[in-house]
């Protein structure tokens, strides 16, 4: 008798197959491990605690070239570790750390960008550091930056560098110009003898959709009479509106800049390249940005490059009168613990954000970036007399961006909106309503801001 | 006696083992394909499902939430949005390869000198990557730089000069153009094969009877390359559907959301707005959109090849 195996218990076999196969590859540590704090310990009781060796999980935001010489400090010291420095890179952090939470893959450590802060601060995935008692190594602004409902659950690393106003001397200095201008309508009379010498406005990288809110934090900071993070917050707890006048009157400003011309031709297809190689090659005149491209501009000038540009800065300019001219920004990165991290590798997580936070290394990471002013108060940032200036004169204006508090939904509503009303087809009413329904929206499914 | 009926039956069981395990030999051939394209596509698939009727941020822990993700849909105003500009998208490239390809397939059919060359010259785009296409369109498109402006300058065409991909009047039209000029090689192709399948004698025997070059194209060439229209615009019109790759690359869907299409709208709940369930669902309705389309064009389509 022939006995043939039939297609439909063929495919049974094959699904079988398939989800054993599965199984099999189920990570062996499960994603939704118990918080270090309260799992219990790996090793035996009564043996004394072996040193953990093995791999050490850093989930990063950026590349590792800068931080070789921490890690082999750190290997050094921890003989058997070895230290994987993951850079999920700053566009696609949360979307690829939550595959690989959801993986189950081993975390350690998180050394990210601020805004993600929020995220991992609110879904309760970050360490307690509060009790740790090097603190005052820190400056306080950038401690509160990552203190949350009380706690520190990150500390900072790096730079505070807000935003500021970059320009080009040479063409203020092409139309006669040799003070500096600090208000919109000095900046609207010199405009068209900026155009007639060969020079546009204002660089924008206009085509990135998540450089436009920058404008709204600027424009917010002077039309709520400084006040943009406390009202962002109020607006978020539905204390206020988006439709509020201030944030109506920041939008008509950027209205402004876009109906007098004040941008760039092509701004909205500018990228971040193209705009910075504006304001290098003379093209535009003035550019918002952090203060990274002063490195840069050394480089080039030593090269002998960049021939058309000298570069200065300022604040932001004044568009209301007796506003500071405040400038948004932060401590840009931070580091932190998993609190799902595996007790085993506890100590050393400790140990190495300690290193990480060192005055030593936070100061190699500062000179690196030529910044101005460090996280850590004893750390002496570069002393590039334009570093110098932006320290002392932007610097201490400096406010923390309010999309580090706003849900991703209302970030995208922004961007969209202010790029819609630099391209015409958005007033700032319709942009600011878009935004308010989104946050309507967004309450209705039961969206609560916890500060 | 009863030990060579034993035997027989012996042997007739080890020739009747013998051929359930020679049976088993190609399921064990494919099994391992079977095996793969059930983890990692049906399964996905089914589980995409289940997925679909959660509320998940892919940090807090999930909620059920039923159907209520594919009835957002018909509440997102970004939706109907995406969809105009998919409509647009699909019929703009669809048209513009087409036309294209099948101009370019009868150019390249006639004795061509270096029509080798022609050929491996026009198929290029097709196997460049989609992001080295956007990043190098993003440039010629650049009003100030941009090569296709300057080509404009130069041929004293300064009415044409625009803001290709800043003015949301024109930058969906300037990404199907890219599309356009990225996919036409293939359809080329898949049309010059047609052509080459037409009996000379037909064209021949319509010379004779005094056939002009149009009439030629229109009663032979045409009816007889439908098959391979078929396939041509079929496959054309669900690229444009699912496109992603090229307003992700070029515009991120700006500006003012001039450019942007289901699968990046798509992709933006779900990787950026971190509503994976929302996505998903959103992901579904797009597959049977899709599946509608494709089985209303093949029907229609079908219908006048079986009228010729």
């Amino acid at each position: 008798m022939r006995k043939s195996i039939s297609r439909r218990s063929f495919l049974r076999l094959a699904g079988i197959s398939a989800v054993t196969l599965l199984a099999a590859c189920r990570p062996a540590t499960p994603a939704t491990s118990e918080p270090a704090s309260e799992a219990e310990p790996q090793a035996p009781a009564q043996e004394e605690p072996q040193a953990y060796t093995g791999k050490f999980v850093v989930m990063s935001a950026s590349a590792v070239e800068h931080i070789i010489p921490l890690i082999e400090e750190f290997q050094e010291k921890h003989p058997g570790v070895d230290v994987d420095w993951r850079n999920l890179t700053s566009e696609r952090f949360t979307e690829l750390f939550a595959a690989a939470e959801v993986a189950g893959d081993q975390i350690d450590l998180f050394a990210m960008n601020g805004q993600d802060f929020r995220r991992y601060a609110v879904a309760d995935r970050l360490m307690d550091l509060s009790h740790l008692d090097y603190l005052d190594r820190f400056r306080p602004v950038s401690v509160d930056t990552y203190t949350f409902q009380g706690k520190v659950l990150a500390l900072p690393r790096g730079a505070i560098s807000p935003w500021v106003l970059f320009y080009n001397r040479n063409a203020l200095e092409a139309i006669g110009v040799t003070e500096e201008i600090s208000t919109y309508d000095e900046l609207k009379e010199i405009a068209p003898a900026l155009k007639d010498a060969g020079y546009e406005v204002m660089s924008h990288e206009g085509q990135v959709l998540y450089m436009w809110p920058v404008w709204h934090f600027i424009l917010h900071a002077q039309t709520s009479g400084n006040t943009s993070v406390e009202r962002c917050v109020a607006t978020l707890q539905g204390e206020i509106k988006f439709t509020d006048e201030a944030y109506l009157e920041s939008f008509r400003w950027l209205e402004r800049y876009a109906k007098d011309e004040m941008f760039i031709s092509d701004v909205l297809s500018t990228d971040r390249d193209g705009a910075q190689r504006a304001l290098e090659t003379g093209r535009a005149a003035f550019w918002h940005n952090w203060p990274g491209i002063i490195r840069n501009y050394r480089e080039a000038q030593e090269a002998g490059e960049q021939q058309e540009l000298e570069l200065d800065l300022m604040p932001a300019l004044q568009v209301v009168d007796g506003a500071k001219r405040e400038v948004p920004g932060g401590v840009g990165t931070c580091c932190a613990i998993y609190k799902r991290i595996d007790p085993v590798r506890l100590d050393l997580a400790f140990d190495f954000l300690d290193l990480m936070t060192s005055d030593k290394w936070v100061e190699h990471a500062v000179k690196i970036g030529n910044e101005a002013v460090a996280s850590n108060v004893n750390v002496e940032a570069s002393d590039d007399p334009l570093a110098i200036k932006y320290g002392e004169t932007c610097a201490p204006l400096n406010i923390i961006y309010e999309d580090w508090y706003w849900p991703p939904e209302i970030t995208r509503s922004f961007q969209e909106g202010e790029q819609a009303i630099v391209a015409g087809t958005m007033t700032p009413e319709q942009a600011a309503q878009a935004n308010q329904d989104v946050l309507d929206e967004l309450f209705e499914e039961g969206y609560e801001f916890l500060s | 006696m009863e030990s060579a009926v034993s035997q027989r039956e012996l042997a007739r069981g080890s020739i009747s083992k013998s051929r359930r395990y020679a049976s088993l030999v190609p399921y064990a051939f494919v099994a391992p394909a079977v095996i793969l394209y059930a983890t990692f596509k049906l399964l996905p698939i089914v589980a995409g499902l289940y997925l679909a009727q959660l509320r998940w941020d892919g940090l807090n822990p999930a909620e059920y939430v039923g159907f209520a993700n594919f009835s957002r849909i018909f509440q997102d105003d970004l939706v109907l949005l995406a969809l105009k500009n998919n409509v647009m998208y699909a019929f703009g490239t669809v048209i513009g390869k087409i036309t294209l390809s099948l101009a370019l397939a009868l150019l390249l059919h006639q004795g061509l000198r270096g029509r080798g060359f022609y050929r491996t010259a026009l198929f290029m785009p097709v196997v460049m990557s989609f992001v080295v296409v956007g990043i190098l369109w993003r440039w010629m498109y650049n009003s100030q730089f941009g090569l296709v402006n300057a080509a404009f300058r130069a041929l004293g065409l300064e009415r044409l000069i625009q803001n290709w991909l800043a003015d949301p009047k024109v930058a969906l039209g300037s990404l199907i153009a890219v599309d356009i000029w990225k996919w036409y090689g293939f359809h080329m192709v898949i049309f010059l094969a047609g052509l080459q399948s037409i009996p000379y004698e037909y064209y021949e025997a319509a010379r004779i009877d005094g056939a002009t070059r149009v009439r030629q194209f229109l009663s032979i060439t045409l009816p007889l390359l439908a098959p391979v229209m078929l396939v041509n615009v079929t496959t054309s019109l669900m690229g444009g559907f699912n496109v992603f790759d090229i307003p992700f690359v070029m515009t991120e869907g700006g500006p003012a959301n001039s450019t942007l299409v289901l699968a990046l709208h798509i992709y933006l709940r779900g990787f950026k707005f971190y509503r994976f369930g929302y996505a998903a669902a959103m992901s579904y309705a797009l597959l049977v959109l899709v599946v509608v389309i494709t089985a209303v064009q093949l029907k229609l389509m079908s219908r006048n090849l079986g009228a010729q």
